[in-house]
C-alpha cells in the first residue's frame, strides 16, 4: 500500500506533537485543559492531512484521481458510513431495546455483502462520475432522471449531514464546556476547510485517518473495560455470555424482561418478528443506495479494486459493530448493579454524580421507599460509549480519547456527505445544464465556495436542532428514514440498471416517484403524526420496514413502465455492456479519447 | 486503419459478453442466496429454537447470530466472492485474447496499444 510521501511527512510529527502538547497541558493546567487540545487538536490533525493531500484538478475533487488503493478505500468508506449514531449511539439503542435493537446490527454492515455483488463493481465501470451522471447515463441521457436524482440525493443527505453536526456539536459542548449550539460552528470550520482544500482526495485520506482514530478509541476502551470485567476468553466478542447470563439474573430478581428477550420492544414504532426482519432488510436495502457510500465506488482505479475495497469496508466497519453489543452488555451490567441500593447512596457513586445533571441519567423514587428499584433508573442511549470511561473509573484521559473518536465519526461522514451535495449542485446541475463549457479552474473554484456555502447551510440548521427539541426528534427521525428514502429510489435503479437491459428512462423516473410516493406519506403519517401502523400478516409494520414495501413499489412500477414504453437505443445496450464487463486492458495510448471520457464525464 | 476505442470490452463478439455474463448471474446467484441465509433466513428459528443453545461461555445463539456471526459471514463471503469472480475476470481476459482473429479490428489496435498480444493475456 502506497500512501501519499507527504503524508508521511506530516502525520508523524502532527501525530508526536500532539500527543507532546497533551502531556505538557496536562502537567501544567491539569486534565480539563489537556482534554480541550485533545478534541481541538484532533481537527487541526486532520486538516494537515488534508491541506497536503489536496488536489487541484477536478478529477482529484469529484473521484480522488480514481487511485485510492482498496485497503484506504475500505478504511475511507467504513469512517464515512460510520457516523456519530454508529460510534455514539447504536450501542446505546442496543442497551435499553437488546433483541430489538439488533437489526441496526446486521442491517448496517450486510448491506455492504450485497454491495459488493451488485453495485459496486458496476458502479465504477460505469466510468461516471456521479450517482446522478450514473442514472441519467443509464436512462439515456435523459436531463429529468438526473434531476430527480439531484432532488433524491439532498432529501436523503441533507438532514444526515444535519445529524452529524449536532453529533458534533454535543462532542464539542460536553469535552470543550461550550454550548452545543457554537459547538456546531467549530465542526463546520474542521468539515469545510479539509472539504474545500481537496474534495474527495482530501477527504478520503482524511478519512483513512479518521478511521484508525475511532477504531482506536472505541475498541480501546473496550478492551480495558473487557479486562476489568475478565471477558477476555479468549477474546472479549467471545466471553460476554456469562455478562450476560448474570444480568440477565438480575433482571429476573428485579421482576425485568430478560435483555436478549426477542420482540419485547418497539421497532420504528412496531414490534413483532416480522417487523425485525424487514427493518434489517430495509437497513440493508438502504445501505446500498446511500449516495455518499456509492460514491466511493468511484474513487477505486479498478471495478475489482471497487469489489475488493467493500469487503475491506465491512472487515472495519464489522470491528466496531460487533464491539457494540459488547459495549451494551457491559453498561447494561454496570447500571444493574445500582439496582436495589438506597438512593443517596447511587446519587454519590461518582459516575452517577457526574451525569445526573446533564439528563443522560434520571432517578426518579416513584414509590418514595428511599430504594432504587430498576425501573426508577432511566438512561439516554448516548451514555454507554461516552460515560463508559467514567463508569468503570479509567484514566481521565480515555474520555476525552473516545470523545476524538465520536468526532472522528461524526466529521467523517459529514464530510462525504456534505461533497456529494456539493457535487450534485456543481457537476449535476451548474455543469450540466446552467454551463456546459465551465472550465476545469472555475468548476473547482465553485466547489470550493460552494463547500463552505452548504457546510454553513447544515450547521445553522444543525444549529437550529439543538435549540429546538421537536425540530431535534424529527431530525433524528430523518436519518434513520434516509435509508428509507433511499431504499426507495436509488437501489432499484442502480441494481436494475445493471441486471436489466430492458430498464428505460421512464421505467427509473416513476420507479424512483412511485418509490418516494409510497414511503414519505408512511413515514409523515406513522412517524410524525403518530397514526397507528399498518399490518402485514397480522404484524404490524414500523416506518422502517415500509421501507421494504416502497422498494418492492419501485421494482415493480420500473418494470411495467418500462415494459410498456420503448426500449433504450444501442448507446445505451453498449453502457450497460461498459458496466457488465470487466476491463479488457487499459488503453494508454487512446488517452486523448479515453481520459477525456474520464476527465471530463462521459459524454 | 481502424482507430481504438476506449473501452475495447464493450466491442467484443457478443459470444465473449455472453459467457461473461452468464458466468457472473451463475456466481453471484449462488452467492445471493447464501447471503439471503446468513442476513434473513437463519434469524428466523434464531429467536425460537436457538433461544436456548448457549455457547462460547454462556453466549445465547439467537442473539450471537445477530451480533457477531452474520457479520463476519458476510466478510467471508465478500472475499470469496471477489477471489471467485477475479478468476472468472481473467478467464474472459484469456478467451479473449485467445480468440484474437475473430476480434474486431479496433479491439485489436487497442489491445496492441494496450501492449496485449495474442500470444498471452495482460491483467490490467
Amino acid at each position: 500500500m502506497r500512501v501519499h510521501p507527504e503524508i508521511k511527512r506530516v502525520l508523524i510529527p502532527s501525530v508526536l506533537g500532539y500527543v507532546a502538547i497533551i502531556l505538557v497541558l496536562a502537567a501544567l493546567f491539569g486534565p480539563r485543559v489537556a482534554s480541550g487540545w485533545m478534541v481541538i487538536g484532533s481537527i487541526l490533525m486532520y486538516i494537515s492531512i488534508a491541506y497536503v493531500a489536496r488536489g487541484t484538478t477536478a478529477h482529484a475533487m469529484y473521484v480522488a484521481e480514481r487511485r485510492i488503493p482498496p485497503v484506504v478505500n475500505g478504511a475511507a468508506t467504513a469512517a464515512d458510513w460510520m457516523s456519530a449514531a454508529s460510534f455514539l449511539s447504536m450501542a446505546g439503542a442496543i442497551a435499553l431495546l437488546g433483541y430489538d435493537g439488533l437489526p441496526y446490527i446486521i442491517g448496517w454492515t450486510l448491506g455492504y455483502t450485497i454491495h459488493a455483488f451488485f453495485i459496486a463493481p458496476y458502479v465504477r465501470k460505469s466510468h461516471t462520475w456521479t450517482v446522478p451522471d450514473l442514472v441519467e447515463t443509464r436512462a439515456g441521457g435523459y436531463g429529468p432522471a438526473r434531476v430527480i436524482a439531484v432532488i433524491m440525493l439532498f432529501i436523503t443527505s441533507l438532514t444526515y449531514l444535519t445529524a452529524q453536526l449536532v453529533g458534533a456539536g454535543v462532542v464539542f459542548s460536553r469535552f470543550l464546556g461550550i454550548p452545543a449550539q457554537v459547538g456546531v460552528f467549530g465542526a463546520l470550520f474542521g468539515m469545510g476547510i479539509y472539504a474545500a482544500s481537496g474534495g474527495w482526495k482530501s477527504i478520503t485520506w482524511t478519512q483513512f485517518a479518521q478511521y484508525i482514530v475511532l477504531i482506536v478509541a472505541y475498541l480501546g476502551a473496550a478492551f480495558i473495560v473487557a479486562t476489568l470485567v475478565g471477558i477476555w476468553k479468549p477474546l472479549p466478542w467471545f466471553g460476554y455470555g456469562e455478562l450476560i447470563q448474570a444480568l440477565q439474573a438480575r433482571e429476573a430478581q428485579h421482576g425485568l424482561t430478560p435483555w436478549t428477550t426477542p420482540f419485547a420492544k418497539p421497532l420504528g414504532g412496531a414490534a413483532g418478528q416480522l417487523n425485525w426482519i424487514l427493518s434489517a432488510l430495509l437497513l440493508m436495502l438502504g445501505t446500498i443506495g446511500l449516495p455518499h457510500i456509492l460514491m466511493r465506488s468511484y474513487t477505486t482505479p479498478t471495478a475489482s479494486a471497487a469489489r475488493l475495497s467493500v469487503g475491506w469496508a465491512l472487515f472495519f466497519i464489522g470491528l466496531l459493530y460487533c464491539t457494540a453489543p459488547m459495549y451494551a452488555a457491559m453498561a447494561r451490567y454496570a447500571f444493574s448493579g445500582l439496582w436495589g441500593k438506597p438512593i443517596a447512596e447511587v446519587q454519590a457513586v461518582p459516575w452517577v454524580a457526574k451525569f445526573l445533571p446533564t439528563g443522560l441519567i434520571k432517578i426518579n423514587d416513584a414509590n418514595g421507599d428511599g430504594i432504587l428499584q430498576a425501573e426508577e433508573l432511566t438512561f439516554h442511549g448516548d451514555i454507554v460509549v461516552i460515560g463508559m470511561p467514567d463508569m468503570w473509573n479509567l484514566a481521565w484521559w480515555i474520555a476525552p480519547f473516545v470523545a476524538v473518536g465520536g468526532l472522528a465519526a461524526a466529521l467523517s461522514t459529514a464530510d462525504g456527505l456534505l461533497m456529494v451535495m456539493v457535487t450534485g449542485i456543481t457537476r449535476d446541475i451548474y455543469h450540466r445544464f446552467i454551463n456546459p463549457n465551465v472550465s476545469e479552474e472555475t468548476e473547482v473554484r465553485i466547489t470550493r465556495v460552494l463547500v463552505m456555502v452548504l457546510s454553513v447551510a447544515a450547521s445553522f440548521l444543525a444549529f437550529l436542532a439543538i435549540q429546538d427539541p421537536r425540530f431535534a426528534l424529527y431530525v433524528a427521525l430523518l436519518v434513520g428514514w434516509a435509508f428509507v428514502f433511499a431504499a426507495a429510489s436509488f437501489t432499484p435503479a442502480v441494481v436494475l440498471g445493471t441486471f436489466w437491459k430492458r430498464l428505460n428512462r421512464y421505467g427509473i423516473v416513476w420507479g424512483m416517484v412511485a418509490g418516494m410516493a409510497t414511503a414519505l406519506p408512511y413515514v409523515l403519517a406513522v412517524g410524525v403524526f403518530q397514526a397507528p401502523p399498518l399490518s402485514l400478516f397480522g404484524q404490524p409494520i414500523g416506518t422502517i420496514g415500509w421501507g421494504c414495501i416502497a422498494f418492492a413499489v419501485n421494482l415493480v412500477v420500473s418494470v411495467v413502465v418500462s415494459l410498456v414504453t420503448q426500449p433504450e437505443g444501442p448507446e445505451v445496450m453498449r453502457f450497460v455492456d461498459r458496466m457488465r464487463l470487466p476491463e479488457l486492458a487499459r488503453v494508454p495510448a487512446v488517452a486523448g479519447a479515453s481520459q477525456e471520457g474520464d476527465q471530463l464525464g462521459s459524454r | 486503419m481502424a482507430a481504438p476505442v476506449e473501452h475495447p470490452e464493450e466491442h467484443l463478439p457478443d459470444k465473449y459478453k455472453s459467457w461473461y455474463w452468464d458466468r457472473l448471474v451463475r456466481v453471484t446467484a449462488v452467492f445471493f442466496v447464501l447471503w439471503t441465509v446468513v442476513a434473513i433466513w437463519w434469524h428466523i428459528p434464531a429467536p425460537y429454537a436457538w433461544r436456548n443453545v448457549l455457547l462460547f461461555g454462556n453466549m445465547p445463539l439467537h442473539w450471537y447470530l445477530a451480533a457477531f456471526i452474520s457479520i463476519w459471514a458476510g466478510v467471508l463471503m465478500i472475499f470469496v466472492y471477489h477471489a471467485i469472480m477475479s478468476k472468472v475476470d481473467d478467464e474472459f481476459r484469456a478467451r479473449a485474447l485467445e480468440g484474437w482473429d475473430e476480434l474486431p479490428e479496433d479491439v485489436k489496435m487497442s489491445l496492441r496499444l494496450a501492449g496485449a498480444s495474442p500470444t498471452g493475456a495482460q491483467r490490467p
